[in-house]
């Protein structure tokens, strides 16, 4: 992976709309065969990033490489027919009037008949859709639609396939199955891709790595563990799982809350305040004798777990815990809780985002 | 059960529900049904004597004619209007906003118009030849002159130059609801602009291509005009010629049911073309595409060529007789003929307007009343004369009617000892019935797009509310829908008034409207108050398209495309984020 060129290279890129910035001097590197997931919430710039990569919009200023070609940048304009990306758009965007097969074979270039016949017919099976060649788009079901475009896309054999949430049209159960299958053709095509989703936990379930973005501008990106446990914001935090705030303040080594003491980062100054966001699934129950004291507010069975909603004295929000096989419970009742201090994720509260 | 309860209860049905709404629709379809079927039995009714000599003397030529006629007029609007469509919607270059309703000007100018206009202007001794000799430097007509109008080619580029709109105004609005995904797909996939265009774009407006081609050339084969005045013997004039001078019923009938099957050959190609329209874009409003800014030559040049479709198909024949009226009247004033034939005009145009309207609503109502039951398929009979060419309806109308009109006046012979003569003839109410029936499709369109905008959930909340179906339809539906019906109506109005082949066939004795004026003047061969005449049916016909071009370009298209092509209800809307 190391001696290829990045499959994709962004440097410095930004758009506006008008007069309004939608991407702002982004710059990113997708590895050669890497599965990078962008995530971020709607109107993030995400989907015009992987636009502009396509060359479906042109950038206000930067620069794109694609497989170490520049495309885009330096007075240069490469059109989106000479790019060598692949894209899945959200609705798939099949040709209605054209077959399966026709569809998938629309990109193939400079193939005898016979040999496009035999990639398609290779990429149909790769998908599992061996035999659907002579269908019609409007015959498929949401699923076999995604993999046709799945198909197409990858027949050409891009440096890089972008995908626009992909899977977000399909219900739950079937995007994550069909979720599975694309990356595993992905992987055996050595393919480098782009997903785009709103969606953390597909983000963190698809890519190598997880980009995440905001208002135009890139927050974090890394492995999907690094940037659950160690979010670079406030914002990031609660993005990849729902958590709660506690108020502290750092005492020496420790920031101490109400449900408390966390060991205290570099970032945070001795006697500053700050904040600690801790998850429901960090949050347990314990005895009288090591916990917090904390009022059952609510308790709703969500099948694998119990979430809690829990009231503790001094605390303005309610805390949430995620337990397995608590003892009966209900509202009112009072329990005793504790936080592994190590989930603590804490930022100075003097940060904006 | 409460009293209030029971009270409700007690009207227990033995008819269906909205059996009256149901059986008022399926009147109203009789209508168009009634008339094909007393065409075929006139026909089968008839002596089959003539039929040997229709065969083998009369029909072949018609028909050769006929089809020679509609492949060059449907080649002649595919290609004009395809391109003129493509120009506008995916090249941007100064002027193109203007062009964008200019290409529907021609619309407002019906064939007989058109040729009327050109056989007056290319004439021999007219401006055009004229102009030419004396560029050339002939001296008389004998020594030279072009090429003359009087043929299959003059009456193809003719027909086609009024009637590219229709294929223009339906692939323009299949490209304005493309979705931009399919043609970046295309380009991500390798494709070039052009590509795109011939292996996407194109394909997909099929259906709009079918359907606008299939429009012209129902309007061409209605056509008795411009055919008969360029010497092309279409069935059309061979049916108005065995009709009107040989007074043979049963035969125009029989030649009624060869054009009829042309007609039904026609809107199976252009179902067959649309088969698989399912197409259409799944759920969420596809995002269109851009047009791409032409440099200023480019531009310069892509306007010019939008210009001539314009320039030949509108500017050029109402300028003519814009000239040939304003001479008239300033040598010999308005003649009084002229006010008399604007009134008829608006009486029978107006009268029959009201009733397209009034049925129209009555039954797309009915059939959003009670969708599971035949009212819907009732509707679609109902609209089925739209296919049906103006002397077709006329020969299926004049058997009824004859019979009718007979009875009618033998009751009075013996009731009241009056002398009628054809009554229902004399009074003009056959010819606005053939209007009618010729013409309910605008209005039960019209109707379905108004109430298709209104939720479902509206009807609920307004019958809960205390009103009966009706109650709802005048207080509800109506006052919602009354922008959809006046643009409906007006449509209808302007049809009716250009209308010729049934209005020469079915009108009352020395009843005069504009469109026959006209016809009478160009078949007389006089050039009289005829540019007057043919200048008003303009003025007016022009209303429409300004109608057509002021409703939002995307809007209208939207409609258009949802209303005349896509009859399969949409897939679900697809509620997802924007990102």
């Amino acid at each position: 992976m190391t001696d290829l060129p990045a499959a994709v290279r962004l440097r410095a890129l930004s758009k506006t709309f008008g007069a309004k910035p939608v991407l702002r001097e982004l710059t990113l590197d997708v590895a050669a065969g890497e599965i990078l997931s962008l995530v971020g919430q709607s109107g993030c710039g995400k989907s015009t990033l992987l636009r502009l990569i396509a060359g479906l919009d042109t950038p206000s200023s930067g620069e794109i490489r694609i497989a170490g070609a520049l495309v885009a940048g330096r007075g240069v304009f490469v059109e989106p027919d000479r790019r060598s990306v692949g894209f899945m758009f959200q609705d798939y965007a099949l040709f209605p009037h054209l077959s399966v097969a026709q569809n998938v074979r629309f990109g193939l270039r400079g193939l005898r008949r016979a040999e496009a016949d035999a990639v398609v017919d290779a990429w149909l099976e790769r998908v599992g859709l061996a035999g659907f060649g002579p269908r019609y788009p409007h015959e498929l079901s949401g699923g076999e639609q995604q993999r046709v475009a799945l198909a197409r896309a990858l027949a050409p054999g891009p440096a890089v396939l972008l995908m626009d949430e992909p899977f977000s049209n399909l219900d739950r159960r079937l995007g994550a199955q069909i979720r599975e299958r694309t990356l595993d053709v992905l992987r055996a095509a050595g393919a480098a891709a782009i997903l785009v989703t709103h969606d953390p936990e597909e983000a963190m379930a698809s890519g190598d790595r997880v980009a995440l973005m905001r208002a135009g501008a890139l927050v974090q990106a890394g492995p999907p563990e690094e940037v659950y446990r160690r979010p670079a914001s406030r914002e990031a935090a609660d993005f990849f799982a729902p958590a709660v705030a506690l108020p502290g303040r750092r005492v020496g080594a420790a920031v101490e809350t109400r449900l408390g003491a966390f060991p205290a980062p570099a970032t945070v100054a001795d006697g500053e305040a700050a904040t600690v966001f801790v998850r429901a699934r960090d949050v347990r129950l314990a005895c009288a004798a090591e916990g917090v004291p904390a009022e059952v507010l609510a308790v709703a069975f969500v099948g694998h777990a119990h979430d809690l909603t829990l009231r503790v004295a001094g605390l303005e929000e309610p805390v949430r815990a995620q337990v397995i096989d608590p003892p009966a419970l209900a509202a009112g009742d009072l329990v005793h809780i504790v936080v592994n201090p190590a989930a603590g994720m804490i930022f100075p509260a003097s940060a904006k985002h | 059960m409460t009293a209030a309860l029971k009270a409700g209860v007690v009207g227990r049905r033995i008819l269906p529900r909205h059996a009256g709404w149901i059986a008022a629709a399926a009147l109203v379809a009789a209508l168009p049904a009634g008339s094909a079927l007393s065409l075929v039995a006139t026909a089968l009714g008839g002596s089959l004597e003539q039929w040997p000599h229709l065969l083998a003397y009369v029909l072949p030529d018609a028909v050769r004619e006929t089809a020679a006629l509609l492949i060059g007029v449907g080649l002649f609007v595919a290609t004009v209007g395809c391109g003129a469509a493509w120009l506008v919607t995916a090249c941007d270059f100064p002027g193109r906003r203007a062009l964008e309703w200019l290409l529907l000007l021609p619309l407002a100018i019906p064939t007989y118009v058109v040729a009327f206009a050109y056989l007056d202007m290319l004439h021999p001794v007219g401006p055009v030849q004229g102009a030419v000799r004396a560029l050339l430097g002939y001296e008389s007509p004998r020594a030279f002159r072009l090429p003359d109008i009087r043929s299959m080619t003059g009456c193809i580029l003719l027909l086609g130059l009024v009637l590219y709109p229709y294929v223009y105004l339906s692939v323009r609005a299949v490209f304005l609801t493309q979705s931009a995904g399919l043609l970046e797909a295309a380009r991500t996939l390798g494709a070039s602009r052009r590509e795109a265009f011939w292996r996407v774009a194109l394909p997909l407006a099929r259906p709009g291509i079918a359907l606008g081609v299939s429009l012209a050339l129902m309007e061409a084969l209605n056509d008795i005009g411009a055919s008969e005045f360029l010497g092309v013997r279409t069935i059309t004039v061979t049916i108005y010629t065995t009709w009107i001078t040989r007074s043979d019923l049963a035969g125009a009938a029989q030649i009624a049911l060869v054009m009829l099957a042309l007609v039904s050959a026609l809107v199976a190609i252009e179902r067959w073309a649309r088969r698989r329209q399912r197409f259409a874009n799944a759920g969420h409003a596809p995002r269109r595409w851009e047009p791409r800014r032409l440099s200023p030559a480019k531009g310069a040049l892509a306007f010019s060529l939008g210009m001539l479709p314009v320039l030949f198909g509108f500017a050029a024949p109402a300028a003519h007789l814009a000239v040939q009226a304003a001479k008239r009247v300033a040598e010999n004033g308005l003649s009084d003929q002229i006010p008399r034939e604007i009134l008829n005009t608006a009486l029978v145009a107006g009268a029959a307007t009201l009733v397209v309207i009034a049925l129209g609503a009555l039954v797309a109502y009915a059939a959003r009343l009670a969708p599971r039951t035949a009212a819907p398929g009732l509707a679609r009979v109902a609209t089925l004369g739209y296919a049906m060419p103006g002397t077709v309806v006329v020969i299926g109308l004049l058997g009824p009617l004859g019979a009718l009109d007979g009875l009618i006046a033998a009751a009075a012979q013996a009731g009241f000892e009056a002398q009628l003569r054809a009554p229902l003839i004399g009074a003009g109410i056959a010819l606005v019935t053939a209007y009618v029936i010729r013409f309910l499709a605008i209005g039960v369109g019209g109707a379905e797009s108004g109430l298709a905008r209104i939720p479902p959930a509206v009807d609920g909340a307004a019958r809960t509310l205390g009103q009966s179906a009706g109650g709802a339809f005048l207080r509800i539906h109506l006052p919602l829908s009354k922008s959809a019906l006046a643009a409906a109506a007006l449509l209808v109005f302007v049809d009716c008034m250009k209308e010729l082949p049934a209005t020469l066939l079915i009108r009352p004795l020395n009843f005069e409207t504009l469109a026959t004026h006209l016809y009478g003047e160009a078949a007389r061969g006089t050039y009289e108050d005829g540019a007057v005449a043919a200048l008003i049916i303009v003025a007016v016909g022009l209303l429409p398209v300004i109608l057509l071009s002021r409703i939002g370009a995307t809007r209208t298209a939207r409609a258009t495309v949802s209303a005349t092509l896509g009859d399969a209800p949409r897939g679900p809307v697809e509620v997802s984020p924007a990102h």
